[in-house]
């Protein structure tokens, strides 16, 4: 209590300082002149009495000073006494200032934007219960050695759902989905909407509630029961129904069919990946009931107090049950597997992620070493003002904490302005962000941010400010003083200062080097052709209700037919074509035999892409063909079936070059009964995953013997591709006016789209290492320059003494380039060892590309010699007369 | 004057409340007079050592300080012993007084073979 209540003065006491002042010299004073009387009484002359007393009574400022110490809280009134100062200080060198801020905050920022990205996708908590024991189940197949397509997860058959959710003994909750897209018709134009069928415990294993109504029960998703129900999301409540209050217990329209709205969820709930729509699963149906439709998606939670190690036990063996209760149904080769959710969401960016989090700590190295040698520059100018501060007394520590509260101030100061530059580069963050961004709608500042930025902030600061803190504390006091000759005082200084300019260089070929490879790569990417010509390609989406058009009828052949017509028939149009998947965006796959060979067994199947495609899909995107001849309008339900396949399973499965596959026959395994279809033609092969990813098998079926809910429509046109958009939609609705069309774009941006993450990496690794190199180029003239100012004399010496202009100017060249070469072969050496943690994010190119390495010391040279051109012309023109007199 | 021992901080304090008791309220002056006078002029009081003392005693609420007029009509700060102090103050001198007890008996003479 008393200490409690002590503090409490001693604070007040840094308060009103002048009159508690006053009040001391008073009573001191008063003090004085009693004893000066007492000794007067004693009988003491006047003058005497006085020197005793004096004597006595010790010297009054040192017991000012203690008293004072007694009264407030010396440390912090040194610290509030140390940041006044800095503050009078920094404020009185604008320049120096926001040019340490600027460079600093340019580092911070950077940081701070890539925190927040890792700290909104990486480590924040999913939102949903239980979320640090969700599980998502996937089975994977390993694929046939050597041959077909290795698929790296699938998705889980209904069977296995249903034994998991009833065997499982380290795992509850189990629930399921399947991303789904629903029509919606009546009201407004027909939308096509992205959304899920889910079971029923779906909505309670995330623990989510509905903002209205309620979300799908178990009792929704029986066979026989009122199934007809949909929950909406927040935005679509909001876009397309205006937030009606009323919208509970309304009919929707949906896939021609009539659900009722059971519920709304909250703001922000779009799980899976942007679902605007769920509807309860509903078992039953062929796809349900074959065991090797991998359709689900299944999530679990691993029941508390297991380990994942035993969750993943029990999977391996139900895998190994499965296939002896289902003895030539279930793939042998199947393994089961179980991911953290939020692990298995992410898993797309994590590795960029981790690159680019370390590519903004090595920029912060680089703005730090920058304003640390702003700072050494400053402290030896400063040597006049540090040495009598020594002279007076000051302790080097109490220098020390002088001059590191000075760069704690830059360094505050720049973390706030570096916030509003990270709040900047999230605003282009967020416009970047595509589809394929995993959680990059959540990216925002939060506290955890906060707190990042300001321990990164202060911990710069000292970090930066201990160079020349300590230079400082260590100055030689007499050198200064006497002002002509300090040359030794600084000697020290100007070796940090290399050493700062070569780790400069150092960290900026590491970042150079990395965006490097990443900019070649995306140019490789750019570079590849896709297999068909995407100019004046318009895209769209034409999604056929499945009640509406079953699948297998000739139904929706014929509408699809109908619709192809009119748009062929549109002026602008030169020819259009139905795919049931766009190149280049993925698409369902299938195992298949080759007839006449051995049956490879069970589960060793080789695997391809699989399309259904109409015969003006082919001329439309100019997808050569190489070899028997393309669909066409008679392939139809009435005539045998055939295929086509692509080059890359041409060759892999028919190697020979005189044995023609055209004739031969292929069955499709995966999709219902098994298919046998007649090889009719070999078409170039289509990138189908994506530019950077490698073409596997593939086979089409022609659409006319194989109906598709899932349809796209390419149309061919002469001008801008966008301006027959609205054209083409109202043919088609002039079909069917309730047939939703969607994600209508070119085919350029769906190459784009493709590329967006790819680019995102590139645009911010860039940007990087442009900064990078910049405070790399001052951070050589500063030191360039400064070793000039100083060496004026010892040029005009050589000048006097015959050296000419080129003498003098390779003089100053030759230290530019022993700090850049230094810097660059440390850099190249380290650049080899980490550029291979970022193999995966390249293409066509090594991780240790020679000429990308070459490029980057090039640049790094010639930028490391304009930066002394300013110095060296300054070199040159030294006049040795006054250089010699200035002394 | 040379010989005369300056006060140890740790009984400063202790002499300070003490001579507050003894003589009620004193300024500053007064309380070093005392004090010096006590010890038979063996201790010396200075400036540098009172007045952060006395700072410190009032801040914990011991004592209390009022402006006043001295014998001799001159302004000074006079202290007062508080409640809080005169607890202290037995606190302290019975702690002393234990202090000396012990120590004295590890000093006298041949007492630790009897």
């Amino acid at each position: 209590m008393r200490k409690l209540r002590a503090r409490f003065f001693r604070l007040a006491g840094l308060f009103r300082k002048d009159r508690r002042d006053r009040e001391l010299s008073a009573e001191m004073e008063g003090h004085l002149q009693m004893h000066v009387e007492d000794n007067l009484h004693a009988g003491m002359n006047a003058a005497e009495a006085r020197r005793q007393a004096f004597i006595k009574l010790g010297g009054v400022e040192q017991t000012k000073e203690l008293y004072r110490d007694q009264r407030g809280l010396p440390l912090v009134e040194m610290f509030l006494q140390d940041s006044r100062f800095a503050l009078r200080l920094l404020k009185k060198n604008p320049g120096f200032t926001s040019i340490a801020v600027v460079t600093l905050a340019l580092g911070l920022g950077a940081t701070t934007t890539i925190f927040s990205v890792v700290n909104s996708v990486l480590l924040r908590p999913l939102p949903y219960q239980n979320q640090d024991r969700l599980l998502r189940v996937e089975e994977t197949h390993p694929g046939a050695p050597g041959v077909g397509v290795t698929f790296a997860a699938l998705g889980v058959t209904y069977a296995t759902f249903l034994d998991l959710e009833r065997e499982g003994k380290t795992i509850e909750n189990a629930s399921a989905y399947r991303d789904w897209a629903f029509n919606v018709t009546g009201g407004s134009e027909p939308q096509q909407v992205s959304g899920a069928l889910v079971s029923g415990d779906f909505f309670a294993a995330l623990g989510s509630r509905p903002l209205l109504g309620r979300t799908i029960h178990q009792e929704d998703d029986q066979a026989g029961g009122n199934s007809r129900v949909v929950v909406l999301s927040y935005a679509l409540w909001q876009s397309r129904f205006g937030g009606d209050s009323k919208i509970l217990g309304q009919t929707l329209s949906i896939n021609a069919e009539p659900f009722s709205v059971i519920g709304v969820m909250p703001q922000g709930f779009h799980f899976p990946q942007r679902s605007e729509m769920w509807s309860p699963l509903v078992p039953g149906g062929n796809l349900h009931d074959n065991r090797r439709a991998h359709l689900l998606t299944v999530l679990v939670d691993r029941k508390r107090g297991q380990l994942m190690g035993g969750v993943q036990g029990e999977l391996t063996a139900f895998a190994e049950s499965v296939e002896k209760r289902n003895p030539g149904v279930d793939d042998p080769s199947l393994t089961i597997t179980a991911v953290a959710l939020q692990k298995s969401l992410v898993a797309p960016v994590r590795p960029a992620l981790v690159i680019l989090l370390f590519a903004v700590g090595l920029l912060l190295l680089i703005a730090c070493s920058n304003v640390a040698n702003l700072l050494l520059a400053r402290t030896s100018a400063r040597r006049k003002e540090i040495a009598v501060r020594l002279a007076l007394g000051a302790s080097p520590a109490r220098l020390a904490i002088l001059l590191l509260t000075e760069s704690v101030f830059v360094s505050l100061l720049a973390g706030v302005v570096g916030l509003f530059f990270s709040e900047a580069g999230l605003t282009f963050i967020r416009t970047q962000s595509t589809e394929d961004l995993p959680r990059f709608t959540e990216i925002n500042l939060d506290w955890h941010v906060f707190a990042f930025a300001f321990s990164v902030s202060l911990l710069s600061g000292l970090f930066f400010g201990l160079a020349p803190a300590l230079a400082g504390a260590k100055l030689n006091l007499n050198a200064p003083l006497k002002e002509s000759n300090w040359e030794p005082a600084v000697a020290g200084l100007r070796l940090s200062n290399s050493a700062l300019t070569i780790l400069q260089y150092s960290l900026a070929t590491i970042l150079l080097f990395g965006a490097g490879l990443l900019g070649n790569s995306l140019l490789r990417v750019l570079r590849v052709s896709p297999g068909f010509n995407p100019d004046h390609l318009l895209t769209l989406q034409v999604f056929l209700s499945p009640d509406l058009y079953p699948q297998g009828d000739s139904k929706g052949a014929v509408v699809l037919h109908e619709m192809l017509e009119r748009v062929r028939a549109l002026p602008g149009v030169r020819s259009a074509g139905i795919i049931s998947a766009l190149p280049i965006t993925g698409g369902p796959s299938t195992e298949f035999v080759i007839e006449g060979r051995p049956a490879p067994r069970l589960g060793d199947e080789p695997g391809a892409d699989i399309r259904v495609a109409d015969p003006g899909y082919f001329p439309a995107m100019s997808v050569p063909l190489l070899a028997g001849r393309t669909f066409t309008e008679h392939d139809n339900a009435g005539s045998a079936r055939v295929v086509l396949i692509n080059e890359t399973l041409a060759r892999r499965f028919w190697p020979t070059p005189n044995v023609n596959p055209v004739g031969q026959h292929i069955t499709m395994k995966d999709w219902g009964p098994p298919l046998t279809g007649e090889i009719v033609g070999v078409v170039g092969d289509v990138k189908t995953n994506g530019l950077d990813a490698e073409v596997g098998p593939m086979i089409y079926w022609p659409y006319y013997q194989f109906g598709q809910i899932f349809n796209a429509m390419v149309v061919r046109t002469d001008g801008d591709p966008l301006r027959l958009a609205s054209a083409v939609k109202s043919s088609i609705w002039s079909v069917d006016k309730d047939q939703s069309v969607s994600q209508i774009q070119t085919m350029d941006q769906v190459l784009a789209d493709s590329l967006a993450r790819r680019r995102l990496y590139v645009a911010l690794l860039g940007v990087f290492a442009s900064i990078a190199l910049v405070l790399a180029a001052t951070g050589v003239y500063g030191v360039v320059s400064c070793s000039v100012s100083q060496r004026t004399r010892e040029i005009g010496i050589r000048v006097a003494l015959g050296a000419d202009r080129v003498d003098v100017a390779r003089l100053v060249i030759a230290q530019a380039t022993r700090l850049a070469v230094a810097g660059e072969a440390i850099g190249i050496l380290l650049a080899l060892a980490l550029a291979r943690l970022m193999a995966s994010l390249l293409f066509g190119i090594s991780a240790a590309d020679p000429l990308t390495f070459a490029g980057v010391a090039i640049l790094l040279s010639a930028v490391a010699l304009a930066a002394c051109y300013i110095p060296a012309r300054r070199a040159t023109r030294v006049d040795p007369v006054v250089a010699l007199r200035y002394e | 004057m040379g010989e005369r021992a300056d006060v140890w901080q740790g009984t400063l304090a202790l002499m300070v409340l003490k001579t507050l008791q003894a003589l009620g309220p004193l300024h500053g002056y007064g309380i070093a007079r005392r004090i010096e006078q006590t010890s038979g002029d063996l201790l010396a009081v200075n400036y540098g050592t009172l007045y952060p003392a006395l700072l410190k005693l009032e801040q914990e609420g011991y004592i209390s300080s009022e402006w006043g007029t001295s014998d001799n009509n001159r302004k000074a700060k006079y202290y007062k012993l508080m409640r809080a102090g005169r607890k202290q103050l037995e606190k302290e001198a019975r702690e002393w007084e234990q202090t000396t007890e012990i120590l004295a008996r590890f000093l006298a003479p041949g007492k630790e073979s009897a």
